[in-house]
Parts: C-alpha cells; sequence; structure tokens
C-alpha cells in the first residue's frame, strides 16, 4: 500500500501559483514596486562578535522619516519616505511610469536578535542598525 | 590557452588613432568605475567610436534616444580612450573580455592601460575622503603616482581588472589599477570622484568632479539596478578573496 501522501487541492495550486510567483517577482522585482509607491534598497547585513550590524542605501530619504522595526527574532523592516517624489521620468524612463515616494525592506536576519536592543542611525544616506543577539541563543 | 577563450571582438566604428590612453570603467565594487568613466565621458564630451561584442555577453542592447547601443562601449577625445560597460560584466565572459582590451590596447600601441574601481572598505560611511591606492605592472610609474595614490603592496585583485593588469604586465603595456576606498555593493559616487582625482595627477586627465558630488543620491539610485546585478556576478568571481590576507610575499 502506498504511503505516499495525496496532496490536496491547495497543495496542486499553491506550487504553479508560488512558481508564478516567484517568475513574476523575477520580472518586477527589480527593486520598482510601482503600485505601493515604494522602492526596495540595497542592503547589506554583517554578522559581528557582538551582533548584527545593518546597512541600508537610502539615497534621496528623508533623515527624519526613517522607521525600523523588528519583526519577531530574525527579520527587520525598514521604512523611509524620500525627500520628494521620485518618478521614473526624473530618471530618463519614459516607458514606465511609476511615482515612488517611500523605501521598503523586509529584511531576513541570519540570527535571532534582541529587538530590545535596537540602534539605528543615517549616516550621509546610510542607514546603519545594530542589533545584539539574542540571549537564548548562543553565537555560532 | 589562449585558444580557449570566448570570443570578444573590439569593433571600431571610427578610426582611433594610436598611442592613446585607455581608461577602463568596468562595473565592479559600488561601481566606482562605471561611474567615474561615465563622468569623465560625459565631461570631456567624449565621441562614440567602437564597442566591445561577444555572443557570451547576455542578448540585451542598451537604448539611447531610441537608438540601440551596445552595453560595453568605445569612446574617444584627442588622444584619450574610455571602455564603459552600462552591464554586469557575465563573470564567465571576463577572461575574454580582459584579453581582447589589452590585445587591443597593444594594436594599438597605447601609452598606458588605466583602469579604475573601487576596493570595498568596512564602515565606509565613516570615510569623508575616500584614499585611493594603485597597483602597477612596473615599478618606474611608481612616481607618476604623486601623492594621489598609495602603492597597493600586498594583497589579491579578483575580477576583469586583475586581468587586465596580469595581460598588461605579461604584454610589457604600462598598466595601472587604481582603486579608491568605497562601498562594497553601494554605487558611489564620492569613491569615483576620488578616483578621477587621482587620474588628473597620473595621466593629465582633468575633470570636474563637482556635479558628481553634487548629484551623488541621485545617480546612487539610478545605478541600483546595476548594483544588483553587478553584485551577482561579483560574488560568482569569489571576490570577497580581495579582502584575504596573501600568505607569502615576494
Amino acid at each position: 500500500m502506498s504511503r505516499r501522501r495525496r496532496r490536496g487541492s491547495s497543495d496542486i495550486v499553491g506550487r504553479p501559483l508560488k512558481c508564478i510567483e516567484k517568475r513574476t517577482d523575477d520580472v518586477f522585482g527589480a527593486g520598482w514596486d510601482e503600485v505601493a509607491c515604494c522602492i526596495q534598497p540595497l542592503s547589506n547585513v554583517t554578522v559581528g562578535s557582538e551582533g548584527l550590524t545593518i546597512t541600508v542605501d537610502l539615497p534621496l530619504a528623508d533623515e527624519g522619516e526613517v522607521a525600523v522595526k523588528v519583526c519577531g527574532k530574525r527579520s527587520v523592516e525598514v521604512y523611509a519616505r524620500t525627500k520628494h517624489t521620485v518618478r521614473f521620468d526624473d530618471l530618463g524612463i519614459k516607458h514606465r511610469t511609476g511615482e515612488f515616494t517611500c523605501y521598503r525592506a523586509m529584511l531576513d536576519l541570519p540570527e535571532a536578535v534582541d529587538a530590545t536592543k535596537l540602534t539605528y542611525e543615517m549616516k550621509r544616506g546610510i542607514l546603519e542598525i545594530r542589533l545584539p543577539r539574542s540571549r537564548q541563543e548562543p553565537p555560532r | 590557452m589562449e585558444e580557449d577563450l570566448e570570443p570578444v571582438t573590439v569593433i571600431e566604428r571610427k578610426d582611433v588613432p594610436v598611442g592613446f590612453t585607455l581608461v577602463n570603467g568596468l562595473p565592479d565594487v559600488g561601481l566606482v568605475g562605471v561611474l567615474a568613466v561615465s563622468h569623465l565621458v560625459s565631461s570631456l564630451d567624449m565621441e562614440e567610436v567602437g564597442s566591445i561584442e561577444s555572443e557570451t555577453f547576455p542578448p540585451l542592447v542598451v537604448l539611447h534616444k531610441g537608438l540601440p547601443r551596445s552595453p560595453i562601449r568605445i569612446f574617444l577625445k584627442e588622444s584619450i580612450v574610455a571602455v564603459v560597460s552600462e552591464t554586469a560584466v557575465p563573470s564567465g565572459t571576463v577572461y575574454g573580455l580582459a584579453d581582447a582590451i589589452v590585445k587591443w590596447a597593444g594594436s594599438k600601441k597605447a601609452k598606458m592601460v588605466i583602469s579604475v574601481g573601487g576596493m570595498a572598505v568596512q564602515n565606509r560611511q565613516n570615510v569623508v575622503k575616500p584614499k585611493v591606492f594603485a597597483a602597477l605592472t612596473d615599478e618606474k610609474l611608481i612616481d607618476l603616482l604623486g601623492h594621489s595614490a598609495e602603492v597597493l603592496g600586498e594583497g589579491y585583485l579578483v575580477g576583469p581588472y586583475a586581468l587586465i593588469l596580469k595581460k598588461c604586465y605579461d604584454s610589457r603595456i604600462d598598466g595601472v589599477t587604481l582603486l579608491a576606498q568605497s562601498f562594497y555593493n553601494y554605487p558611489d559616487p564620492e569613491a569615483a570622484a576620488a578616483v578621477l582625482e587621482s587620474l588628473e595627477e597620473i595621466a593629465g586627465i582633468r575633470v570636474d568632479v563637482s556635479e558628481l558630488l553634487q548629484k551623488g543620491e541621485e545617480i546612487r539610485l539610478k545605478a541600483k539596478d546595476i548594483m544588483r546585478r553587478t553584485q551577482e556576478e561579483m560574488s560568482k568571481m569569489s571576490k570577497s578573496h580581495e579582502y584575504e590576507v596573501p600568505p607569502l610575499y615576494r
């Protein structure tokens, strides 16, 4: 008798959908979300002896309108408003229409962090976030 | 082994006189080379005279004013020739590209081949004025640096500039690689300005960098997509090797 689990209808529909979702992301996922008017910034996560340092490149961001939130123990959400509306037209792109007023990124972290010790600062358009490791998880 | 290299061809659409100084701006750390040489091309109002083509490059053209252009183009102004790429160079084509550039430079009796780029440093955001380092094909070139750059004594270079420098050395062509302290994976116009200032002292190529600095934020935003693709290619080339300490010296 076969012990293979039968795939439910959600599996059958869900897998191809996920695949399509990924392909759509490949095409339109270059970091300009025209629907949400958001730009996905470049970012970098470094693991150090004290914890994690995350930098996010936020050119044209309003330094007073930056928000950082730890979501669970292994991800960080970054939001920043731009100083002014950025249009594709401003960047010389004529065939796409889009206006962008903010940056938004959800960054996965390689280690669990202590959200209560979150600190961040903007330096010349670069957001630097520091997060110590969660005490429950020893360094790897 | 040269027969095994993927064919890359330099196409001259207009006559390029011999004896020029060649400046390379290929996508690399912080996109320093691309930003610097693009600024050089527009500041000096250089004329497009050719391109570098290969079937191994991605099947794309760059549209400028509605016209298709090769992503790797060659520009000329008097005795200065610039090569600049507007797309990430696929890691698999780096050997062929470096070979084609150096062979062409040799055939045109280039006076010097200068590659400009970045060298990532931690805490780049705390560096106000990026330092510039130089790798050279000949000790006699050290005098040219003056105070504009410090010789890169020991270390690794990875990527197209590493191969261009080595091939220049093998072909006895004077070669200099100028690397400004920069971000690794963020476009860095300040580093591009620093490297252009060194270029002035070394090759006498004078360019006003104020626009590059004033429009820095816009440039960073505009360049973020090519930076993302370049980062993917740098990972394939083991670019992180550049930040390791070599075990031997001399």
